[in-house]
């Protein structure tokens, strides 16, 4: 695999994908994306607009997540 | 991170052992000894033979099902279709609602097993002929080769200085690349809103921006993975890649080499004759027809996707020296160990497959499928969902009646529009106020309110227990009956 910053981001955003991608069927399939508010006010986003955000905005929490991790496991003190 | 941080530091390669006929499947064992060394772009040789030829099979299998489902019309509609919009998924004769989550989670339950007892009993075989990842770099491999030329062709053009001819392959190999990437995507897209809708926005230059940029994602997605990453994919990021050691047991079925009857190996050079020589002429082809690379000799390693080509190649090699095939072959570690480069009678074969492991996949397997069929058969292909309306809970109304006003939304889950008649019970004296008969169209729902009276004099004040029937008008037997509460304010 090329570079540091290359695997890096295979390491991080790959897993992260697949994590939020699981993360948006669950959500989606019990919540309607027309009964959501936002900020007090019902969605105005069209469905598609709105699935598509609920995504990247899962994709975002879990890939600060596998950062974090991979950071922490970077920083692992050698045992 | 630094190499000494990666997860599963990589013995030397030296520390390997030499001529071990099973290796246990182990982290990465690269020829450079370096996990993340930078990558050495492979460049595999084509290959003809049975394996190939299976391997083709499933990409057109797998992708006529893939580009073509997207078209196929059924009862009106798209036979296979999760529609976001409405939040209705389509399987053919099949409608799953949001209500009916479980059947799609009982659906990957049902696939996962599927992996698993694949994968005990065949090995990686799923890898190796049906995952999109190697599907998907057969093909862009397939324009590669008709564009840039074999093997040989392509390092010598990797290594030439940028020319005109340089510059037009890689074009064409790009476009080409390009253009079967955003197909895919657009069928990709085709699968959450209607694929003729979505043509007929592209070809007039109407389609959404979510509907575009999904497409171009997913083709981006297609593009890189399959024609840039390839088998990094699998060695670095697929889960199921680093999850098979589990899956495996010494009778799952590995691509292996016969080190017994190859080694020593070497050229059979003349005058040499008389030198016990093995049957590997170490021709390299089975490493350069590796789509990840490895030599398949050092025995069974993590990246090998169980492709077979190496099988086809080795053969290939021994049929011209007139030497049996099988040199290299599909075998297990328990037929290694006893000394066997295959298991030879189909006795061995059937108590290769019939082991503890593969029958408790399969009972779980059966039991999880029976339970999903009985559960889709008994299905009632109505819904009912009863919401109180909030802004008006409870009033006093004419002739001294409480009135309390329902959202219904009903759901008619069947492929043909349904007459209900709803009554309730449960609460002497109450009654429907206007519209019990509701029609409701194949597959849709509605929504209704509901206006439901009673003498305030007969009713304590409080909440009070009320049922809904609803009836199917054309079929008895499809019914619900929910609960719901009926205030009285005073
Ligand atoms: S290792 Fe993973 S990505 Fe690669 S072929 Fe197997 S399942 Fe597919
Ligand atoms: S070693 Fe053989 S079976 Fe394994 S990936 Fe390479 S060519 Fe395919």
């Amino acid at each position: 695999m090329p570079g540091g910053g290359a695997r890096l981001f295979a390491l991080v955003s790959w897993p992260s994908f697949m994590v939020a991608a699981a993360a948006e069927a669950v959500f989606f399939s019990v919540i309607n994306p027309q009964e959501l508010y936002l900020l007090g006010e019902p969605v105005g986003f069209s469905p598609v607009a709105t699935y598509s955000i609920g995504f990247f905005a899962f994709w975002g929490v879990t890939g600060a997540s596998s950062l974090l991790t991979a950071w922490l496991a970077e920083k692992l003190p050698a045992r | 991170m630094s190499s000494n941080a990666s997860p599963g530091n990589t013995p030397p390669v030296a520390a390997a052992p030499k001529r071990a006929r099973v290796i246990p499947i182990a982290e990465v064992v690269s020829d450079d000894g370096e996990l993340y060394a930078a990558r050495k772009k492979i460049q595999p040789r084509s290959i003809k033979g049975r394996f190939n030829n299976v391997r083709w099979a499933m990409v057109w299998i797998t992708q006529l099902v893939f580009y073509g489902l997207a078209w196929l019309p059924w009862n009106g509609r798209q036979a296979v279709l999760f529609d976001l919009l409405e939040r209705k998924f389509y399987i053919f004769g099949l409608v799953l609602w949001p209500q009916d989550v479980v059947f799609l989670s009982l659906l990957l339950i049902i696939s996962a097993l599927g992996l698993f007892l694949v994968t005990a009993v065949a090995g990686r075989v799923w890898c190796g002929y049906a995952c999109p990842q190697s599907v998907y770099t057969e093909m862009f491999m397939w324009i590669e080769r008709r564009i840039e030329g074999d093997r040989s062709a392509r390092m010598k053009l990797d290594a030439a200085p940028m020319s005109l001819r340089k510059f037009s392959l890689r074009t064409a190999k790009h476009g080409a690349w390009a253009t079967l990437a955003l197909w895919t995507g657009f069928t990709f897209v085709g699968y959450f809103t209607p694929i003729r809708e979505v043509a007929a926005e592209v070809l007039t230059w109407s389609a959404g921006s979510w509907e575009i940029f999904w497409m171009l994602f997913y083709a981006a997605f297609t593009y890189v993975f399959a024609g840039h990453m390839r088998e990094q994919v699998c060695k670095y990021m697929c889960p199921y890649a680093r999850f098979q050691g589990v899956m495996f047991d010494p009778d799952s079925l590995i691509v292996s080499y016969d080190a017994t009857r190859g080694e020593p190996r070497g050229s059979r050079r003349k005058g040499q004759e008389g030198k016990a020589i093995g049957d590997c002429v170490d021709c390299e082809w089975c490493v350069q027809v590796c789509p990840t690379g490895i030599d398949i000799r050092k025995g069974l390693q993590y990246e090998c996707i169980g492709c077979a080509l190496c099988i086809d190649a080795c053969d290939q090699v021994m049929d011209k020296l007139g030497r049996p095939r099988g040199l290299i072959a599909y075998s297990t570690e328990r037929a290694q160990l006893a000394g066997k480069p295959a298991h030879e009678s189909w006795r061995e074969v059937v108590a290769h497959i019939v082991r503890p492991r593969v029958i408790l996949y399969t009972s779980l397997l059966a039991f999880i499928v029976s339970g999903f069929a009985w559960a889709l058969l008994t299905r009632t292909p109505v819904k009912m969902n009863i919401m109180r309306d909030r802004a008006s809970l409870a009033r006093e109304v004419e002739g001294g009646k409480i009135e309390n006003v329902y959202q219904l939304r009903i759901m008619n889950t069947s492929e043909a529009p349904r007459r209900f008649l709803l009554e309730i019970e449960g609460l002497p004296g109450a009654a429907i106020e206007g519209q019990r008969e509701i029609e409701v169209e194949a597959a849709g729902s509605r929504d209704i309110p509901m206006r439901v009276q009673v003498d305030a004099e007969s009713l304590t004040p409080g909440s009070h227990v009320i049922y809904f029937n609803l009836q199917a008008v054309d079929a008895p037997d499809v019914r619900v009956h929910e609960k719901a509460s009926f205030m009285q304010p005073r």
